[in-house]
């Protein structure tokens, strides 16, 4: 007897995972995005990646978004708002309500928002999901931040000029890719010898007026016979390019200036950033949709522009930024004269434009042979590595890094190694006496923070201790509250004497204030976390400026007697 | 415009209340708080 089962035993379904991308900012945001979505998608190529982004930003971008997206979710403001002035808010409140509906028929395992802004907090706190990842409102209206790599974005990113990773980077490390891989070089197309110029940026403190691009444009044609130049920009720039191209200097080459302000689609400039050799502009969307395409870029960064954030995300970048004090500035920063405009002269920006046509490298012996050092006294030449599936910017001038770049590079291990438990190995930064005298200053605070955390940590103990004793006192766990609530606002106040710890104190403050837990326990666990972070935090900075000041010290011959001899 | 402005305003203020009461937010007070950032960030957009 022979028993037959023919029915087959029907697999079991694995789910595929649904991750939400929440991204409500800009253009250039939202390529950006799409270079970290590139590295998922390569890592995890089954897990179904939707967007969620506005209307305004996403549709003109459909184009690239679909490369790499599942499927779009447009918020379509204007919609939401077309009928309040005759119906007011019910006709607002049920346009957002449909495109709630329409997101809660998808089942989203992880929603992450890479935004970091007040609406898109909002947003994230009405959206359902398994988990959810970056900023959101909670029912008190308190702003939670759950996971590290975002609250390092809150708390540095957010607040000065010491974050050392690319925006890319960032959203990344908050995604939870971690591609170690080189990225392949990019295959080697024709090009045409025209160069894609975007001679604007979204505030005028971040671009040159138009007679130093006038200067920059008639040298390269001058010098580069064989070249045309593209200008590109949005509609609403279109006035500001005439006054580049019916400058009474550019007449003769008029025949080789091609002006494309307010012309193209984004699709269209994609396109023709793709057959150009190179790309020169200020820190705008173009530059990353250059990135995109492989396209060689060199940035002039002004302003409050930060270069080691928003450098084009790609290996062929060069970025020339001002040595200038205040440079990068705050936007809400008042500023009559734009001093760090001038501290870039505009016959480096030709030159190098010249050398990148021909398709050369820009070294520091390029630099040193070709460039006058007074052009070169009031600048930072910065090229793009992408190194173990990161970017990092190389500084092209020997002899300058400021203790602000130190301290950005001392970052980036101490980050890595407590957020993301990987090293980073760097190479010891070279000091002046202005950044050793900074560096020597900051052991001093790192100090204090270590002591304060160290005494956090211990009245977080004793909290623990009393409420787990026979007989809690009530009076004792206040009092010992009342001690860490000292401690933070002691910590606060070495920000004052040490501003380059600035990072590493808003981080915990950042921490404080997404504690997990739901009874006085766990959150006092976790307090005690926090402040053991910041201790080790604190104990990794110490060393690496231990090891720099000794590295400086033996360099400089001040070490030993073999080292005098040298 | 001036209606919708007039309605999220007295929405906020009815939810600011609340929130100084000690008192909980709902789904649709997130929604309110939601749509006035978005038409504020519109407005801005618009200069």
């Amino acid at each position: 007897m022979k028993a037959t089962n023919n029915s087959r035993i029907p697999e079991p379904q694995v789910k595929v995972p649904t991750l939400a991308i929440l991204q409500l900012t800009r253009f250039g945001d939202l390529i950006q995005t799409t270079q970290a979505i590139e590295d998922l998608k390569k890592s995890h190529p089954d897990y179904r990646v939707i967007l969620i982004a506005r209307s305004q930003f996403a549709k003109p971008l459909e184009f690239l978004l679909k490369r790499f997206f599942t499927k779009i979710y447009y918020l379509d403001t204007k919609k939401i708002f077309e009928n309040s002035e005759v119906q007011g808010l019910k006709a607002s409140h049920d346009s957002l309500n449909v495109f709630l509906g329409d997101l809660s028929q998808e089942s989203i395992d992880v929603l992450i928002n890479l935004s970091f802004s007040k609406s898109s907090a909002y947003l994230a706190s009405l959206i359902q999901s398994e988990h959810k990842i970056g900023t959101f409102f909670d029912y008190s209206n308190k702003m939670q931040i759950n996971d590290k790599w975002s609250q390092v974005v809150f708390s540095t990113v957010m607040r000065g000029a010491l974050n050392p990773y690319s925006i890319v980077d960032l959203f990344k490390n908050i995604i939870g890719i971690r591609s170690t891989e080189a990225k392949s070089a990019p295959a080697v197309t024709a090009r045409t010898n025209t160069i894609i110029v975007h001679p604007f940026a979204s505030q005028e403190r971040k671009a040159w007026r138009a007679e130093k691009w006038v200067e920059v444009i008639y040298r390269v044609l001058k010098e580069n016979d064989s070249c045309t130049i593209q200008i590109v920009g949005a509609k609403n720039e279109v006035l500001k390019s005439q006054l580049i191209t019916e400058n009474p200097l550019l007449k003769t080459f008029g025949h080789r200036i091609q002006n494309m302000t307010g012309k193209t689609s984004l699709a269209e400039l994609s396109m023709e950033l793709k057959k150009a050799k190179l790309f020169v502009g200020h820190d705008s969307m173009v530059g990353h949709l250059a990135a995109v395409n492989n396209t060689p870029t060199l940035t002039v960064s002004l302003g409050s522009v930060r270069p080691y954030e928003t450098t084009p995300y790609h290996s062929n970048a060069y970025n020339l930024a001002p040595r200038t004090k205040c440079f990068p500035c705050f936007p809400s920063d008042a500023c009559s004269y734009n001093q760090c405009h001038h501290d870039i002269p505009y016959q480096i920006v030709s030159a190098s434009i010249k050398q990148l046509l021909e398709q050369k490298e820009i070294s520091s012996d390029w630099i040193k042979a070709n460039v006058s050092s007074f052009h070169m006294s009031s600048v930072n030449f910065y090229k793009a590595k992408i190194v173990k599936g990161s970017l990092h910017l190389d500084s092209l001038i020997d002899n300058h890094q400021d203790s602000t770049d130190i301290f950005r590079s001392l970052y980036r291990v101490a980050w890595s190694f407590v957020v993301n438990d990987t090293e980073e190995n760097l190479p010891f930064p070279k000091l002046n006496n202005n950044s050793h005298r900074d560096l020597l200053a900051a052991l001093t605070g790192l100090q204090h923070l270590f002591e304060l955390s160290e005494f956090g940590k211990k009245y977080s103990r004793f909290i623990l201790e009393e409420i787990s004793s026979q007989t809690p006192s009530i009076n004792r766990i206040k009092e010992y509250s009342k001690k860490i609530d000292e401690i933070d606002q002691l910590q606060a106040l070495v920000q004052k004497t040490s501003p380059q710890l600035a990072p590493v104190i808003d981080y915990l403050a950042v921490r404080k204030a997404n504690l997990y837990g739901d009874s006085v326990v766990k959150l006092t666990e976790s307090s005690y976390y926090a402040f053991e972070e910041c201790g080790n935090l604190c104990s990794i900075l110490f060393e690496l400026i231990e090891n720099t000041i000794a590295e400086h010290k033996l360099t400089a011959g001040k070490l030993g007697p073999q080292n005098k001899q040298v | 415009m001036d209606m919708l402005k007039e309605d999220l305003n007295r929405e906020i203020n009815r939810i600011k209340e609340k929130l100084e009461k000690s008192t909980a937010m709902n789904e649709e007070d997130l929604k309110m708080v939601l749509l006035s950032m978005l038409l504020e960030e519109d407005l801005h957009e618009g200069n």
